[in-house]
């Protein structure tokens, strides 16, 4: 299997340096030649598909007579969630380069858009 | 008894008080610190306050100190998940497992060092440098949990709380010799911990033996309408359960592809099978089971945690949190020259892995497979379950190796979770716990694996076997 190290760094949003790339592409083979061994195992196109929606805890729900859709959020929100809504402070207070008026604060990008 | 257990009874007795108590604590968590790195940050003020406390212990975890892994927010303290990328962020809410413990009185030591962003097996990733193993210096803590699972073992905190994505909790408590329970995914809220793999990760708690991880466990444990992947299921006293004998005629099932594995250390292996023997005479029932999609577990896992990996850690992008690179030319550029800058050499390679398997053309052969694996590792546990109460295996292949041994070599390192990531791919609970110390005094653990929401089966389980086959415990080393 090959591994398109370059490529993959662009999806990922990262730039390897020279070092890094030699690196990761022994690295990626040998961990891709191990996990190649999940090709013994037969998988038809009907399992295939049925993977997207599997989740985790559905044998839960039936082993513990859950209501599978009893966390499905309603709106509005309650109380409890409300609470969770961060301010626009707190929400701006850990980013790395903000501006504004207090209680009106952006979050600064660099232009986008050529003038 | 574990110390928690034992400074709450003394505390309730009268016998010492919490400023006796903080007069020693303070110097040996400060001494201690400096030769472990278990902490990446101890909370001075803190232990300040509470050793300057006027008014008397009040129950439960009153004033006594817990030490949380830095992947965890405690409001209005830094958190990093030991990365750069993080450096100066600070929580604005506390994780629902925080708030829970500070509702029974904890008080919080400080930030415990971990792998980067969760990832690791040693504790070896971390950008505050590698946690030393109290037992041994030169030896790794296991990871990611190294700093939860070393501040136990040397008496720097009573308790603490770590991640178990595919053995972050046991493998350390293993290398550590402290128990350490992974819960089951759904038994403890995520909310307000740092996401790493989202369908693998559950905090749980680390400590001295299975009484004081009871005590944890009864405060965090319960739904949380902040993580709809918490279950409506009612927790369960597991403080008593810690009080119940449970190994008489209890059938144990023992994993025929776990045992017959390649490069399981020899003293491991021996100490395993005394323990069975152990077992055998407190009148368990032990049978052969086999899990036959076993080998494939981490194959299975390191598709399926790095492509959840690299959709959680898309956040990191230099606009809304985090460190921002300051040399860029565009949008685009500054997020791609914050992450490089940010990230560690391992995150990278597990974002780009995730990257891969989610990628076009590769997707079925990868992601879909692996999920395919996942779905039969969980079956197969299921119905090993109608046969067994419990299954037993060795925490770790191998005793805590040297620090900077492996570092080159990450598949070598991937395959240290071999007998944890089973578990976290399936969704169930486990519990690590010490049966021993190698020739050279390393810890050496066991684990048991429950059925869904058995927690306090695990405990019971794990008590019985401590009062029966109480393990030798090593000389600390700082």
């Amino acid at each position: 299997m090959f591994f398109d190290v370059e490529k993959i760094a662009r999806l990922s949003y990262l730039e390897l340096n020279d070092d890094e790339r030699k690196i990761f592409e022994t690295q990626f083979s040998d961990i891709l030649k191990y996990v190649d061994q999940l090709n013994q195992i037969p998988m038809n196109s009907e399992e295939a598909k049925s993977m997207n929606s599997f989740h985790i805890q559905s044998a839960f729900y039936d082993m513990f007579d859950l209501d599978p859709n009893a966390n499905l959020r309603s709106e509005p929100a309650d109380e409890e969630q409300k609470s969770l809504i961060l301010s626009n402070s707190e929400a701006l207070e850990n980013a790395p380069k903000s501006s504004g008026l207090p209680n009106e604060l952006l979050f600064e990008v660099p232009s986008i858009i050529e003038r | 008894m574990g110390r928690l257990a034992k400074i709450q009874k003394a505390l309730s007795e009268k016998k010492i008080s919490l400023k006796e108590f903080y007069q020693d604590f303070i110097p040996q968590i400060k001494n201690r610190n400096s030769k472990t790195n278990a902490y990446i940050e101890i909370f001075e003020d803190e232990l300040d306050a509470q050793k300057n406390r006027s008014d008397e212990y009040r129950g439960n975890l009153d004033g006594l100190p817990i030490g949380i892994k830095d992947i965890i927010s405690i409001r209005n303290r830094n958190l990093t998940a030991a990365s750069k990328i993080l450096t100066g962020y600070r929580a604005v809410r506390s994780a629902t497992v925080v708030e829970r413990l500070a509702h029974v009185g904890a008080s919080f030591c400080g930030r415990l060092n971990c792998d980067e962003f969760a990832m690791g097996s040693s504790n070896e990733n971390s950008a505050y440098g590698p946690v030393r193993n109290p037992f041994h210096l030169e030896h790794t803590a296991g990871g990611s949990s190294g700093g939860s699972a070393a501040a136990v073992a040397a008496e720097m905190c009573l308790g603490s709380l770590g991640t178990d994505t595919g053995g972050s909790i046991r493998l350390p408590a293993a290398f550590c010799g402290i128990t350490g329970l992974k819960p089951t995914y759904g038994r403890v809220s995520r909310s307000g911990v740092i996401a790493f793999a989202s369908s693998l990760d559950q905090v749980g708690p680390m400590a001295d033996d299975s009484l004081d991880c009871a005590i944890l466990l009864q405060a965090i444990a319960g739904r949380d309408s902040r993580d709809a992947t918490s279950l409506n299921i009612p927790t369960e006293d597991y403080v008593a359960a810690t009080q119940k004998r449970i190994l008489k005629g209890l059938k144990i099932g023992l994993p025929k592809e776990y045992f017959n594995m390649k490069g399981l250390d020899p003293e491991i292996e021996k100490q395993t099978q005394e323990s069975i023997e152990n077992l055998k005479k407190a009148g368990a029932e032990i049978r052969e089971i086999s899990l036959p999609h076993t080998p494939y577990g981490i194959a299975a896992y390191y598709l399926i945690a790095t492509a959840e990996a690299a959709s959680n850690l898309a956040r990191y992008d230099g606009i809304r949190y985090g460190k921002r690179a300051e040399e860029f030319d565009s949008l685009k550029d500054l997020m791609i020259k914050t992450r490089s800058e940010g990230f560690g050499a391992e995150v990278k390679r597990r974002i780009m892995l995730g990257s891969f398997s989610l990628s076009a053309g590769y997707y079925d052969a990868y992601y879909a497979k692996a999920q395919f694996v996942r779905s039969k590792i969980q079956r197969e546990f299921l119905e090993a379950f109608k046969s067994v109460d419990l299954i037993f295996s060795p925490a770790s292949p191998s005793l805590a190796f040297k620090i900077g041994e492996r570092t080159n070599d990450p598949l070598s390192m991937y395959l240290m979770d071999i007998f944890t990531v089973s578990v976290n791919l399936a969704g169930l609970p486990a519990i690590a716990f010490p049966i021993g110390l190698s020739q050279s005094g390393l810890p050496i653990g066991a684990q048991f694996i429950g059925r869904p929401f058995s927690e306090s089966q695990l405990l019971s389980a794990v008590a019985s076997y401590e009062e029966g086959f109480p393990s030798k415990r090593g000389a600390l080393q700082c």
